[in-house]
C-alpha cells in the first residue's frame, strides 16, 4: 500500500497542488487558443523549469499535457479551427453541433467524456507499466536498437505527407542527433571541424524552433483567415441518464485510445481518428447522422485523445521510448534531472512514477472542474486576433531558448531550425519524425554497436540474434510488416483478400 | 521553371543524403565495413535518405500538371506571403541582435509594439496597451516564477 500513499502526494503537497492546477488552467487556455500547441508549451516549460526541483516541473508539464489536450476542442467546435492536430476530429461533429445551437451540450460533453477518458487513461498507466517494466529488463541493446526503430518507422508512416518524406525526415533527425563526440569512439561526428557542435545540438533548442518558430512563420499568412464564433449563452447540462447513454462507448473507445497512444509514434491525433470511427460504425441510432453534429461523434474522440495521454506514457516509462512528441520532451526532462528513463526507473524511482500517476488524477479532476467552470471565457480567448498572438508567442520562443544556457547563440539555432521547420510544413514534410529522430538517435546509434559488439564483432552471430532471441523476433517481425506494408506488393495481397470477405 | 519547382524537394533531399553520406565516410577513416564504427549506422542510414530522395523526386515527375483547383491555388503561398513571411523573420532576427545592446524591457516591447503596428489591423492604443501589458506580465512571470535573468 506504499505505493497509494506515494499517488496521495500531489493531493496533500501545497506546491505540487498548486503547480498541477496552474498548469492545467493553462494548458485548456494554450490548447484552446488555435496556433498555440502542447509540444510546443511543454518544451518552453522544460527551458524554463530547468532550475526547478523535478517533481515540481514534472507537475506543473503534466498539467499543461492533460489540459492542452482537452482545451484543443474548445476551438474546435466553437470556430471549427482545432487548436491542435488531436481534436481535428471533434471538430467534425463538434462544430455542426454548435452551428445547430448546441454549442453548450457539445462542450459539456466533451468536458466529462475528457475526464472520464483521462482517467482510464492514467488506471491503465499505473497497472500496465510496472508490469511492461518487469519485463522490459529482460531487453537486451539489440531490443531497443529494433523498438527505437519501430518507433521511428510508425511516425514516418502515420505522419502525414508521403512515406518517402516522413521516413527522410526521421533518418535526418537521427544524424542530428548524433551530431557532436562520438559517446563509444570519442571522435566527432558531423561537426564539420566546428568546435561549438562538438557538444551537439541541444534537442530543446530544436523543438522550440520546429514547433514554435515554425509555426509563427507559416500562420503568418492566415492573419486575415479569423474564425467566426457561433452564439453561444451558457453551458447546457443534460439530464444524467443522457450521459450514462454514452459510458459504454467512452469505456471502449477509452481502451482503445490507450492502446493506440502506446504504440510508439502514434499519439493522440490518431487515437482521436480511430476513436471516431469507431463510434461511427458501432453507433446504431445516432441522434443525427455523424458529421452533421452527432452526440457520439464530439463524446468518442475526446475520450479517446485523453485516454491517449496515459498510454503514451507507458512506453515512455517502461522503455525510454517516447510515445508522441510531448513525451519525448519528458523524456528529455528526466534526462535533465539526472534520471535515465527506461525499466531501471521504475525499480531505482518508483516513487517518482506513482507521483506523477498521481498528479496525473489530479490534472484530469482540475480540468473536469476548470472546463465546467470558466467556459464563458473560451469565445474570447479562441478569438484572439493572430496580429496580437504571433509576436507575443515570438517573444517567448525567443525567451525560451535563451533561457537554457543564458546564450543569445542558442538563440540564433532556434531561429535555423524555425527556417528550417517552416520549409518541410511548405513542402509537407512532416516534423515530428525529425523530432524523434533527434531525441532517439543516440539511443538508436548506441544500442546497434553495443549490440553488435557483444555479438563478440561477428556479423553472423549479430544477425542470427535478431530472429533467435524471442523478444528480437517479435519486434523484426512488427518492422518487416511496417515496412511491407507500405509496399504495392501488400496493396496487391490486400485487395486480393478484402473483397472476398465483403462478399461473404 | 515549372519543372525546377518540382522537383526542388527530391533535390534538395538528396544533396543533404550525399552530405550525410560523404561526412559518415570521413568518420569511419580506414575501417569503412566495420558495423561497430561511428560512421557505419549513419553511413546506412544516408542511403536509405538518398532512396527516399529519389523516391520523391520521381513521385513528383510523375505527377500529371494538372489545373489547380481553387482550393489549392488557395493552399499554396503566395510571392507576397513569402515576402511577409521572410521580411519578418528578418525583423525577429534584429529583434534578438538589439537584446544583445538594449535592456530586454524596452527592446521587447518596441519589438511588440512594432511588430502588432506592420501586421495592421489592430488600433494603435489596444497595441500600445497590449504590447506594455504583455511585457510587463512576461517580466515578472518570467523572472519572478522561472529565476529567468534577462539580458
Amino acid at each position: 500500500m506504499e505505493f497509494l500513499q506515494q499517488i496521495l502526494i500531489p493531493f496533500f503537497d501545497w506546491e505540487l497542488l498548486i503547480l498541477v492546477a496552474a498548469g492545467t488552467l493553462a494548458g485548456i487556455f494554450i490548447g484552446a487558443i488555435p496556433g498555440l500547441s502542447v509540444t510546443m508549451a511543454v518544451a518552453l516549460l522544460l527551458s524554463l523549469t530547468y532550475s526547478w526541483d523535478m517533481l515540481p516541473a514534472l507537475a506543473l508539464m503534466l498539467g499543461v499535457y492533460y489540459g492542452g489536450v482537452y482545451g484543443g476542442s474548445r476551438a474546435a467546435i466553437l470556430v471549427n479551427i482545432p487548436g491542435s492536430p488531436a481534436s481535428v476530429a471533434t471538430s467534425l461533429d463538434g462544430f455542426p453541433m454548435s452551428q445547430k445551437g448546441e454549442a453548450g451540450l457539445a462542450l459539456f460533453l466533451t468536458t466529462i467524456f475528457s475526464f472520464v477518458g483521462g482517467l482510464v487513461g492514467v488506471l491503465v498507466l499505473a497497472s500496465a507499466a510496472p508490469v511492461v517494466a518487469s519485463f522490459a529488463v529482460q531487453f537486451a541493446n539489440r531490443d531497443y536498437f529494433l523498438l527505437a526503430m519501430l518507433g521511428l518507422l510508425l511516425v514516418g508512416n502515420l505522419s502525414n505527407g508521403t512515406v518517402a518524406k516522413g521516413l527522410f525526415s526521421a533518418g535526418a533527425g537521427i544524424v542530428i542527433g548524433l551530431i557532436g563526440m562520438d559517446p563509444i569512439g570519442g571522435g566527432s561526428r558531423f561537426t564539420f571541424g566546428s568546435l561549438q557542435l562538438m557538444n551537439g545540438v541541444d534537442f530543446i533548442i530544436a523543438l522550440l524552433g520546429l514547433f514554435g518558430m515554425s509555426e509563427i512563420l507559416y500562420q503568418m499568412r492566415e492573419l486575415k483567415r479569423q474564425g467566426k464564433p457561433v452564439e453561444f449563452k451558457k453551458m447546457i447540462i443534460p439530464p444524467l441518464r443522457f450521459i450514462l447513454k454514452f459510458l459504454p462507448l467512452s469505456m471502449r473507445v477509452s481502451i482503445l485510445g490507450v492502446l493506440t497512444g502506446a504504440l510508439p509514434g502514434a499519439g493522440g491525433e490518431i487515437a482521436a481518428l480511430l476513436s471516431y470511427d469507431h463510434a461511427k460504425r458501432s453507433t446504431k441510432n445516432p441522434n443525427r447522422p455523424f458529421g452533421e453534429g452527432a452526440h457520439a461523434g464530439v463524446i468518442a474522440p475526446e475520450a479517446g485523445n485523453s485516454a491517449a495521454i496515459g498510454g503514451a506514457m507507458i512506453p515512455m516509462l517502461t522503455l525510454g521510448i517516447p510515445g508522441d512528441a510531448v513525451t519525448a520532451i519528458f523524456i528529455g526532462a528526466l534526462f535533465i534531472h539526472g534520471l535515465q528513463p527506461g525499466p531501471m526507473l521504475m525499480a531505482q524511482s518508483g516513487d517518482l512514477f506513482w507521483v506523477m500517476v498521481g498528479s496525473s488524477i489530479l490534472a484530469n479532476i482540475f480540468l473536469l472542474i476548470f472546463g465546467l467552470m470558466v467556459v464563458s471565457i473560451f469565445i474570447r480567448i479562441v478569438t484572439v486576433p493572430k496580429q496580437i498572438l504571433l509576436p507575443i508567442i515570438a517573444v517567448i520562443t525567443v525567451i525560451g531558448s535563451y533561457a537554457m544556457n543564458y546564450s543569445l547563440t542558442d538563440v540564433y539555432w532556434m531561429l535555423g531550425f524555425g527556417l528550417i521547420g517552416f520549409f518541410m510544413k511548405v513542402h509537407n514534410f512532416s516534423v515530428a519524425p525529425l523530432v524523434l529522430g533527434i531525441i532517439l538517435g543516440p539511443l538508436i546509434d548506441t544500442s546497434f554497436r553495443r549490440a553488435y559488439m557483444s555479438a563478440n564483432g561477428s556479423m553472423p552471430d549479430f544477425l542470427t540474434g535478431f530472429v533467435t532471441n524471442p523478444i528480437s523476433l517479435i519486434l523484426t517481425i512488427v518492422i518487416a510488416f511496417t515496412i511491407f506494408s507500405q509496399t504495392p506488393i501488400y496493396k496487391k495481397v490486400k485487395q486480393k483478400i478484402l473483397p472476398k470477405k465483403q462478399q461473404t | 521553371m515549372l519543372t525546377l519547382r518540382r522537383t526542388l524537394p527530391g533535390m534538395v533531399m538528396i544533396i543533404v543524403s550525399l552530405v550525410i553520406l560523404y561526412q559518415s565516410l570521413l568518420i569511419q577513416g580506414t575501417e569503412q565495413l566495420n558495423p561497430a564504427g561511428g560512421g557505419f549506422l549513419p553511413g546506412i542510414i544516408a542511403i536509405v535518405l538518398i532512396i527516399c530522395g529519389i523516391v520523391t523526386l520521381i513521385n513528383d515527375l510523375k505527377k500529371q500538371v494538372v489545373e489547380k483547383t481553387d482550393e489549392q491555388k488557395e493552399q499554396a503561398f503566395s510571392k507576397s506571403d513569402y515576402f511577409l513571411i521572410f521580411s519578418y523573420f528578418i525583423f525577429i532576427v534584429f529583434y534578438v541582435l538589439s537584446l544583445s545592446f538594449l535592456p530586454f524591457l524596452i527592446s521587447t516591447t518596441l519589438f511588440l509594439i512594432i511588430s502588432i503596428f506592420l501586421l495592421k489591423g489592430i488600433k494603435w492604443y489596444t497595441n500600445v496597451i497590449v504590447s506594455i501589458v504583455t511585457v510587463t506580465i512576461i517580466y515578472f512571470l518570467f523572472s519572478q516564477l522561472f529565476n529567468i535573468v534577462f539580458p
